[in-house]
């Protein structure tokens, strides 16, 4: 086996992971005042390959928070219902916030390997060279 | 028949250690947000490398089979530590501290393999 293609790969799932995390993010705060907008939450798995763990991370299916949507009192609104409520989304930007930054620090852990495993390899292949 | 010297053969375990521990951090720093994963590691290089003489089978014929000496005989272990609520014994401060070791583990590997091959060139007389 070949020790660092494998830790390669494995940082680069891991990045793309994140990645895409950082996207439903955006994606949540964007929508922040779309009315019934219910957030994106993002799920890990670990990828398993004919019945073994590959060690691989991935994004499961999208999953939507059931929390309420947030009631607004705005009569005035073209979709205000009989008492003068309309939905709002359940995005709370503070939450979003803080995921992007934890989606931040977990890929750049995953960079750092990826550089580390590649910057080993190079100083293998270095004893070829003489 | 030319044998490789006990210092080289050292060497390149350590090499192939430190290669393989790399790679199951790599493995955990990627799990870090997956739900229930329990980091692992491996044993100590220094531990794993004492008892690490395995018992021999007897050849005396060509076809005789020989386990692979080159076969990984490091195991990993789960490390344990505290738990996220979410189930996940990461923690992304170790590993990076482990992550140093590794590199500072391969460094020294690939440079005692480089002087001893320089000794090896010396003595064959092309000079290190």
């Amino acid at each position: 086996m070949d020790g660092f293609g494998d830790s390669t790969a494995i940082a680069a799932a891991g990045m793309r992971a994140q990645a895409q995390r950082l996207r439903y993010v955006a994606e949540n705060i964007s929508n922040a005042d779309t009315p019934g907008y219910r957030r994106k939450l993002t799920t890990f798995q670990e990828v398993i390959e004919q019945g073994r763990e590959t060690g691989r991370v991935r994004t499961g299916p999208v999953e939507l928070d059931q929390a309420a949507v947030e009631r607004i009192y705005d009569p005035s609104h073209p979709l205000a219902d009989g008492d003068g409520y309309r939905d709002g989304s359940n995005v709370d930007l503070i939450v979003e916030i803080a995921d992007a930054r934890e989606a931040q620090r977990s890929y750049e852990a995953n960079l750092r390997m990826f550089d580390q495993a590649r910057k080993m390899r190079t100083s293998l292949l270095e004893l070829l060279r003489r | 028949m030319f044998e490789t010297p006990n210092v080289m053969r050292m060497a390149q375990d350590l090499a192939s250690y430190a290669g393989d521990r790399q790679s199951l951090i790599a493995r955990n720093v990627a799990n870090a947000d997956t739900p229930g994963y329990r980091a692992r590691d491996l044993t100590s290089f220094s531990e794993t490398y004492q008892q690490e003489q395995p018992t021999r089978l007897r050849t005396t014929r060509a076809g005789h089979i020989q386990p692979d000496p080159a076969q990984a005989a490091w195991k990993s272990r789960d490390i344990g530590g505290e738990a996220a609520p979410n189930g996940n014994t990461v923690s992304l401060e170790a590993e990076m501290v482990r992550a140093a070791d590794v590199r500072a583990d391969h460094d020294l590997a690939l440079t005692v393999y480089k002087s001893a091959l320089g000794v090896l060139r010396g003595a064959i007389g092309r000079g290190g």
